[in-house]
């Protein structure tokens, strides 16, 4: 018997019981989640014990959606990258509520939604995970993962498709 | 594809037209004061120079979540990742393996 059930925001979930410690991204699961969801522009799923009762308290959430990603033709530029726009998974938010932090809701996020990035990727392509980090020390938590930084200042990190394998399979429901 | 699905937002900068809608916003005294005096620096009108500033500001955001226009430096690095992709570490591969123990992913 599983503890805990990924699923899409809906109004089940207290959404206003949510607590990370960062207002934005408590704001966005309040505010904005649904309506980005309906308009299409990114999909967000939540954690909830597996018993739970509407309104379902929300452990954490991710939110992915796909980015286009471009590089300009440089000359000597790098090898390896198509000379045209490509696709990637974006990861643009990952929160745990603060009473469940430490309690390894956040692996198991981050866990859930490689292996999302990655069915995504399989079925329609492209080139890894992207991530945006909130700030420096979500910067070390991605990358005790192994993501790692596109640019030595920036907060966007990356892991590449092949990357994504590996690892048991999260049962889907 | 987000921002281009959505004819609102199609347009960057400041889309012309008239203005009709209003949006609400409390400015504290000090920017309030420093927005009016910077707009009287470029001889412009309060509204139009904060209409200008965040429309610059909306496509930024916008755009960082549906568009990646590298740098080269950022280009170099991710063909370097994609060339030679790290393999999963023990600390992906102990979070995977806590996920499909205790997750189920309901779709």
């Amino acid at each position: 018997m599983s503890s805990y059930v990924l699923e899409l925001v809906d109004g089940s979930h207290d959404r206003a019981g949510f607590v990370s410690g960062l207002d934005s991204v408590d704001r966005y699961l309040r505010e904005t989640a649904r309506s980005h969801m309906e308009k299409g522009v990114s999909v967000t799923r939540v954690l909830v014990e597996a018993e739970a009762k509407a309104p379902k308290a929300v452990l954490g959430y991710f939110t992915l959606s796909n980015i286009t990603v471009e590089a300009r033709e440089w000359p000597g530029a790098p090898k390896g990258l198509p000379r045209q726009a490509v696709s990637a998974v974006l990861l643009g938010r990952l929160a745990v509520t603060q009473s469940a932090h430490g309690g390894g809701i956040g692996s198991m996020l981050v866990a859930t939604a490689r292996q999302l990035a990655r069915e995504t990727i399989a079925r329609t392509g492209g080139v890894g995970l992207v991530v945006d980090a909130a700030n420096e020390e979500i910067v070390g938590f991605y990358a005790r993962y192994g993501f790692r930084r596109v640019s030595p200042e920036g907060l966007r990190m990356f892991l590449p498709a092949a990357s994504l394998e590996g690892g048991t399979g999260i049962p889907l429901d | 594809m987000k921002t281009k699905s959505n004819p609102s937002f199609g347009k960057r900068g400041r889309p012309t037209g008239p203005a009709t809608k209003r949006i609400n916003a409390r400015f504290p005294t000090g920017l309030a004061e420093k927005i009016e005096y910077a707009a009287s620096l470029r001889g412009v009108a309060v509204a139009a120079f904060i209409q200008e500033a965040v429309a610059e500001r909306a496509d930024r955001v916008i755009e960082a979540e549906s568009h990646w226009q590298m740098t080269r430096q950022e280009a170099a690095n991710l063909a370097a990742m994609i060339a030679k992709p790290p393999k999963p570490n023990q600390t992906m591969l102990n979070a995977v393996k806590l996920a499909a123990r205790h997750v189920v992913i309901r779709s």
